[in-house]
């Protein structure tokens, strides 16, 4: 019957003698009406040529209808196509995934390098940072070395347990302080890295779900896809200004170390101050005892600030 | 005509030299003709009273039973609302007065024949003898030996810590107690963070302490470490600590807000030489340096700056006859006006010169029989304030006593001699013809002896309480009436002035006066005199003295 269909009615031309069974006018007739010719549907077989004819009708109604569904599915995979670059379907019920997935696995490939980078770069300024503070600690442990045996020297008591203890807790307060940069360096680090590794597992974990996807997929997995895709686009680009990523980022910056020469600083200023000289002493010994400085030294130091200053 | 009656000539007027209120003391720097008519020349055993007037120097009275040796060290305890203590060190045993026995307390034993002081710090006694570790006496007289003091030789109580010195082997370390607890007993302190020596504590750094140290806020000071000196005596002056060494005084302030020590140098040009001899006289500090007897204080005018400057200067020779290998054990204390100072003169070993220096008439006097160790001012449960030596030439303490002129029962033996008047003139021969002497009273006999020039013996004469115008006064009756009264002057009564009159009838170019008493609990008080002469022609001059 489909070989019939095909050879008379899909392909007439292939077949241009009438119908088995009919005359040559009779088969005339009913091409006539099978090529929906109404002047056909006559004769001694006018019932047949108007069978074909209402057939030839329902053909071409449905012919009709198929070729706007087509074209409507044409239109929808040049869409399809414009986004993915994928190719055209096989039917009505499968498409080719394989280009949406290499095309994912690019971006991925992308962004492990974007944030393997961004990584690298927030290592890079937590170390910058921590040793610059590492080094201001340093130098301030240098000056206040080099500054401790003058000014006790100066009260009489270079030669004493009050400068050795002084010195130890210089000492101490340097070692504690580097220690506490040293931690903390080695703290924001590690978040540094839990950060990589959580991004990263993520980003991985959603890659090896494309593995699931074979080269043909349904319609629904290529827009799956497509959403995936646009997401990871997304991901891609906020991957270094999007809320979250900033928030993890930025509660690894680096811990900050006051530091003697920023103690010193401030004393500086409060004690020339136009406050009252016993809110002075009060700030100050919040501020010296705040700094984890050695409080003995600064208290000294700060009083020596106040004789200094008139008025005080 | 009328008849001239001649006039009547007036008698000439005797030059007289006056002299009241002789009390300025004694001045042996300058000549005897040179010092001042108030002055002395010598002296001895005399104090000053009254408004300038010379005396007897107050006796003094061996106090208490159940001293073997001469103590070493006088201190005074007053724990609070329990009974006052006057201790001393006896042999190897701390004694405390109790009654009138000297009793042992038990407990801890002193090297002997070390010299010892006493610091009262917290309601405790601590006991210093620079070769042990100090000894701590509570209030309950419980004595012990902690393991955390030093073997200093001295100490104070200063600002809530008690500042301690004179470690043999740490001759410039200053220790000072951890100021954070209220036992200031502790020198020591675990070894803190950091390295070099003075972050060090152990047996080598506070020498007499013992190990394990349980840690404290305890520190120490080098002052001017290697400069050859040592630390040899703490005072307190105002709001500082004055620290001295032999050759040089330091000053030490406590910051108000870390307790941050500041050592600063006062003097490079005298120190001290005796931790015993400081004491605190007024708003100054008075103290024995090898140049002798100087003052610390504020500079005039400038209440921050503190100087010094010397004090016994009119006894320089006095002072140079201190025997400096003991002057070390100089001791001194001031107590009603008087600056008692103690030390050993030529080859003495012990104490047996004393200085008094009496503030109210800036005037220097000495006593022979104050042989103090120690000094040490009292005051017991009635209120009665005492002055109490330790004899550092026999086995007792002794009281000065006032209005008792003996030597624990002996005779003391007093004198007083003058400047050698030349009546402002040393070119001049005069006629010396008689001296008016004014006695407030007379307890005895009173020997006064008269010198002309190269301390020739010119007239010794006695006055005694019973003297009566029969003239028994001695060898002068000055050919009428005892001028002022009978000379029965027993009485204390402070109207009983007699002037007496000696006649003196010499020629020469000076006269000395020598007022002197060596009985038993006797004295006499001179309140001035007077010195009648005639001066000669300026040719009136020994031709051996002439030089053609």
């Amino acid at each position: 019957m489909e070989n019939w269909w095909n050879q008379n009615i899909v392909n007439p031309v292939r077949r241009t003698v009438g119908l088995p069974g009919y005359g040559d006018t009779n088969t005339a007739r009913l091409q006539q009406a099978y090529l929906g010719d109404p002047r056909g549907v006559v004769g001694a077989n006018a019932a047949e040529a108007q069978r074909i004819y209402n057939l030839k009708q329902q053909q071409e109604e449905a012919a009709a209808i198929i070729n706007a569904e087509m074209a409507q599915r044409a239109a929808q995979e040049s869409a399809i196509a414009s986004v993915g670059g994928g190719g055209g379907g096989t039917g009505q019920v499968t498409t080719d995934l394989s280009g949406k997935i290499q095309a994912l696995n690019d971006l991925y490939g992308v962004i492990y390098n974007d944030l393997a980078n961004l990584t690298k770069e927030k290592r890079a300024s937590l170390e910058s940072s921590y040793g610059d503070q590492t080094k201001n600690l340093q130098d301030t442990y240098q000056d206040v070395s080099a500054q401790l045996p003058m000014q006790y020297g100066a009260q009489g008591i270079g030669q004493s347990s009050y400068y050795a203890k002084a010195a130890g807790r210089a000492e101490d307060a340097y070692n504690q302080n580097t220690k506490a940069l040293q931690d903390a360096q080695t703290q924001s680090l590690a978040e540094l890295g839990r950060f990589y590794q959580t991004n990263l597992g993520n980003f991985q974990g959603q890659q090896a779900a494309l593995a699931g996807y074979g080269g043909v997929g349904t319609q629904a997995d290529a827009a799956a896809l497509d959403t995936q895709l646009n997401q990871l686009g997304q991901a891609r680009t906020g991957l270094q200004t999007q809320g979250q990523n900033i928030a993890g980022l930025s509660a690894i910056a680096p811990s900050q170390n006051t530091g003697a020469a920023q103690l010193r600083k401030m004393l500086g200023e409060l004690s020339g101050s136009s406050i009252p000289d016993f809110a002075k002493q009060t700030i100050a010994q919040n501020e010296i005892k705040k700094s984890g400085q050695d409080q003995t030294y600064y208290t000294d130091y700060f009083d020596r600030l106040r004789q200094q200053t008139p008025g005080a | 005509m009328a008849v001239r009656i001649p006039a009547r000539r007036a008698p000439a007027q005797i030059p007289e030299i006056t002299v009241n209120n002789p009390g300025k003391g004694l001045n042996t720097l300058i000549s005897e003709n040179l010092i001042n008519d108030a002055e002395a020349s010598d002296l001895n055993n005399i104090q000053f009273v009254e408004s300038g007037c010379i005396s007897k120097s107050s006796g003094i009275q061996a106090v208490g039973t159940g001293l073997s040796n001469n103590p070493h060290g006088l201190g005074t305890f007053y724990p609070t609302g329990l009974t006052k203590r006057l201790l001393t060190v006896d042999g190897t045993s701390l004694k405390y007065l109790n009654g009138s026995t000297w009793t042992a307390i038990s407990g801890v034993s002193f090297t002997a024949d070390k010299e010892v002081t006493f610091t009262q710090c917290n309601n405790a006694l601590y006991i210093w003898n620079g070769d042990q570790a100090g000894a701590k006496l509570d209030s309950a007289l419980t004595l012990t030996r902690p393991n955390t003091t030093i073997s200093a030789s001295f100490a104070l109580w200063y600002n809530g810590f008690q500042i301690a010195s004179g470690v043999s082997s740490q001759p410039n370390r200053l220790y000072v107690s951890d100021g954070s607890t209220p036992d200031p007993s502790d020198f020591t302190n675990a070894n803190p963070t950091g390295t070099g020596q003075y972050s060090v504590y152990d047996g080598t750094t506070h020498p007499g302490s013992v190990a394990p140290y349980a840690g404290s806020g305890a520190n120490y000071i080098d002052v001017a470490v290697g400069d050859g000196d040592k630390i040899t005596g703490l005072a307190k002056f105002q709001g500082v600590v004055i620290i001295f060494k032999e050759r040089s005084i330091y000053q030490l302030t406590l910051a108000s807000t870390t307790g941050l020590p500041t050592v600063t140098n006062i003097s490079s040009g005298t120190g001290c030489v005796s931790h015993k001899s400081i004491d605190n006289v007024e708003n100054d500090l008075f103290y024995l340096s090898r140049k002798g007897y100087y003052v610390l204080g504020n500079e005039p005018n400038f209440n921050t700056a503190i100087r010094t400057n010397e004090l016994s200067s009119r006894v320089k020779p006095v002072i140079d006859t201190i025997n400096m290998g003991e002057a070390s054990n100089a001791a001194s204390i001031f107590s009603d006006f008087k600056f008692y100072t103690t030390f050993a003169t030529g080859g003495n070993s012990y104490n047996n010169q004393t200085l008094i220096y009496d503030r109210r008439y800036l005037a220097w006097s000495k006593v022979d029989y104050m042989t103090a160790n120690s000094w040490a001012e009292f005051i017991d449960s009635t209120g009665a304030k005492h002055l109490y030596f330790a004899d550092d030439n026999s086995a007792n303490v002794y009281e000065v006593v006032d209005g008792n002129y003996s030597i624990d029962g002996d005779a003391m033996s007093s004198q007083w001699t003058s400047k050698a008047f030349d009546a402002n003139n040393f070119d001049y021969y005069k006629r010396w013809l008689d001296v008016t002497i004014l006695f407030r009273q007379i307890s005895g006999t009173v020997t006064v002896t008269f010198y002309a020039d190269n301390n020739a013996e010119v007239k010794a004469t006695s006055v005694s309480s019973n003297t009566d115008t029969s003239g028994s006064m001695g060898t002068v009756v000055i050919g009428s009436p005892i001028l002022g009264g009978t000379g029965t002057a027993s009485s204390t009564s402070a109207t009983n002035n007699v002037p007496y009159r000696f006649k003196i009838n010499t020629k020469s170019r000076t006269l000395k006066i020598k007022i002197s008493n060596s009985n038993n609990n006797e004295n006499f008080i001179v309140l001035g005199f007077v010195i009648a002469y005639v001066p000669y022609n300026r040719q009136s001059w020994p031709s051996t003295l002439k030089i053609q």
